[in-house]
């Protein structure tokens, strides 16, 4: 009862003030920094990389977030020392519905893999500075977001994103990791 | 000779408040890779040998690469290595001035947040002396660009001087001129604070038509469309053919280098005013010159690899002496600044002729180019424990292939010294004949590697096609790297191609070896 009535008056909350931002529950960063920079109708963060450990994050689902098109951008900064070969982004519901840019700091090619839930982005020269998805910088000229899917989401719902930067020769794992990726929507309450 | 003082522990509590400000300004990588510096040490693995050798580099092999802004290949880099290109001589700035030419030393000296993005500024020199023409004063015309002498020596004006470079997400977005009116400004040193000191490269007596003299350290901010630079020079940091001048972040004080042949020592500055800051430099301080103890005027121009010396500091009670002729022993009549002559009378060592200088973990990093024999330009690098005052020769080349004519040198934020080369086109004896000037980094070991070959060798044709028609046609491979310096991340390396005049970022698989 007590949760309902919580859940109650956060929606009117979200009714009567400006539309309350995807909301970042919790993260499992593994020794990498993450600063959020969701807004409305916007899931965005940035990520410094130190090391090749997965992420995870997890986001609640705010009524904001599915009453238009939700917009997707990140900028990755890799600190690692070495080179990134792959980024994998996989949701645990809904996934990308339209790819936007993937800008890289000093070039190289981009190959583009994707299926329901994920986006693996492979970079055939490694990349060992920085990766703008979308339009994070909002100033990077030709940017464009990505679009998500949130058609199976609901207000609630815990949404995870993983996140990977493989080693090429862990690829046949990650593509296992990436079949697996049925774990199913969580719900809230 | 002075007694080293203790340090007022005040003082260096001021001092270490203000590098914990910027440090929490550069947290995250750029702390964990201090922590690293931190754990490097003056080469303890330096092998005892005549002399050094040239080594395999870790990163592999050189091989052209092209620019990512022009296409042309630049410069030779080892695989997985990229760059890109910046601030062409002649290329429009964003204050609408072409850029100067004689791109030289360089420092980063602020990083900052601008919204997510981050954003690097660097000051860069523009070796430039003089000229009969006043429009080529850097800066002329613009009020806000501060200028120290508009006047002429003789019938010349002195047209050197500085432009910032902003740097931000990985692509260079702005330059613009920043300082002018000096002569010869060669290298210099960042401070922590958020400007760079631009050093003169003259020793003169003359007197400009606005009484002006030159020979001098300025500072110039980061940022001079907030701050303009003080138009007036660190006076008390001498007047001298300066090179580098370096900050040790421990203490508060500078250390000095002297491109004067066979007149020339390490230098100290303690100043006054140990607070940092823009402008507190000016409020003067004590400069010093390095001894060798126990043994006046001790010639350091010939050591042996991993020699070492106990050193001390010896006071120079003016440092806008003029220079003069000063006979030293062993060498003969030189052409010296005041300021050495004053060190040199109170027992300083002797080297051939100082270049480079960074300061890391304690530690004072210096090259000698090395201007007599053996032969000459083959060069030197010098380490100066500043706990212990042991000076060592971590590397000591006889032979142009394994280091021509050391100038810039920097220290990675990994702790690898870098070093930019300057040197001869001409292999001594049956060594073969130079045809290009080297990046070079040392190992543990003292001997050094070969990072990246200067490459630039094009046609009109070809630098038409690349959209730089201001840019020299023929071959620069044997013109002198500069001004090299890491991002505090240490994932990029800015780096000037000194002729044509061409700044460039690089990255790569920096993991792959000590830089």
């Amino acid at each position: 009862m007590l949760k309902r009535l919580f859940g109650s008056a956060l929606l009117a909350a979200c009714l009567c003030t400006p539309a309350q931002a995807l909301m970042l529950d919790s993260a499992s960063l593994n020794g990498n920094t993450l600063t959020d920079y969701s807004a409305t109708s916007l899931l965005s963060f940035d990520l410094d990389l130190h090391n090749k450990a997965p992420l995870q994050l997890r986001y609640v689902v705010e009524q904001a977030d599915l009453e238009g098109p939700l917009a997707f951008s990140a900028v990755i900064r890799n600190f690692t020392g070495a080179g990134l070969d792959f980024l994998s982004l996989a949701f645990s519901a809904g996934g990308v519905a339209e790819l936007g840019t993937v800008t890289r700091s000093f070039g190289g090619g981009l190959n583009t893999h994707s299926g329901p839930g994920w986006v693996r982005l492979e970079f055939p020269q490694p990349e060992y500075l920085d990766l703008e998805l979308g339009d994070a910088y909002g100033s990077t000229p030709g940017a464009r977001n990505w679009l998500l899917d949130t058609s199976s989401w609901q207000v609630g719902d815990l949404i995870e994103l993983r996140l990977a930067v493989p080693e090429p020769g862990s690829l046949a794992l990650l593509g296992g990791a990436l079949g697996l990726l049925a774990w199913g929507r969580r719900r809230r309450a | 000779m002075s007694a080293d003082s203790q340090q007022d522990p005040t003082r260096r509590g001021l001092l270490k408040g203000s590098g914990a400000a910027i440090a929490a300004a550069f947290a995250g990588p750029v702390a964990a890779l201090a922590s690293r510096v931190a754990e490097a040490s003056a080469f303890p693995g330096c092998v005892a040998a005549d002399a050094a050798s040239l080594g395999n580099s870790p990163y592999g092999p050189t091989a052209p690469v092209n620019d990512q802004i022009t296409g042309l290949p630049l410069v030779e880099l080892p695989a997985g290595f990229s760059y890109k290109s910046y601030g062409w001589r002649g290329d429009v700035m964003s204050d609408g001035l072409p850029t100067p030419a004689a791109h030289d030393g360089m420092g980063v000296v602020a990083q900052r947040r601008v919204g997510r993005s981050t954003e690097i500024i660097l000051v860069r020199n523009h070796e430039l002396s003089t000229s009969s023409n006043a429009a080529n004063i850097i800066g002329a015309g613009r009020s806000n660009v501060a200028k120290w002498d508009v006047g002429t020596t003789g019938v010349n004006y002195q047209v050197g001087g500085n432009t910032n470079v902003v740097w931000r997400d990985g692509h260079f977005v702005a330059s613009y001129a920043s300082f002018g009116g000096i002569n010869r400004p060669c290298a210099g040193g960042s401070s922590n604070w958020g400007s760079w000191l631009s050093n003169e490269e003259i020793r003169s007596n003359n007197v400009s038509s606005t009484g002006k003299k030159h020979g001098y350290v300025f500072e110039v901010p980061a940022d001079t469309s907030l701050t303009a630079a003080n138009p007036n020079p660190i006076v008390a940091m001498g007047r001298m053919a300066h090179e580098a001048s370096a900050l040790d972040l421990r203490t508060g004080f500078w250390y000095l280098t002297e491109d004067q042949g066979n007149a020339n020592t390490l230098y100290r500055f303690r100043p006054s005013n140990l607070s940092g800051g823009l402008n507190t430099l000016h409020a003067g301080g004590l400069l010093q010159g390095l001894a060798v103890r126990g043994i006046r005027n001790r010639d350091l121009r010939d050591p042996s690899q991993c020699q070492e010396f106990q050193c001390e500091w010896v006071d120079i009670a003016d440092p806008d002496q003029d220079g003069a002729t000063l006979a030293v022993a062993g060498v003969g009549n030189v052409s010296a600044s005041g300021p050495y002559r004053q060190a040199y009378a109170n027992g300083a060592a002797i080297f051939g002729a100082t270049e480079g200088c960074w300061v890391a973990n304690g530690v004072v990093f210096f090259t000698d180019k090395q201007v007599s024999t053996n032969p000459a330009r083959a060069g030197r690098i010098w380490a100066l424990d500043l706990d212990t005052m042991v000076l060592k020769a971590i590397f000591v080349s006889n032979s142009l292939q394994v280091g021509n004519s050391p100038d810039n040198l920097c220290v990675s934020p990994r702790g690898g010294v870098l070093f930019c080369e300057d040197g001869g086109t001409s292999g001594p004896g049956s060594q073969p004949a130079i045809t290009s000037q080297h990046l070079k980094a040392l190992l543990p070991n003292g001997s050094s590697y070969s990072f990246a070959k200067h490459n630039y060798n094009f046609t009109r044709a070809q630098l038409d096609a690349a959209g730089k028609p201001n840019a020299p046609a023929g071959n620069n491979r044997n013109s002198e790297w500069a001004g090299s310096v890491f991002s505090p991340d240490g994932r990029v390396l800015f780096v000037n191609l000194y002729s044509p005049g061409i700044t460039l970022a690089i990255t790569g698989p920096w993991e792959r070896g000590n830089l």
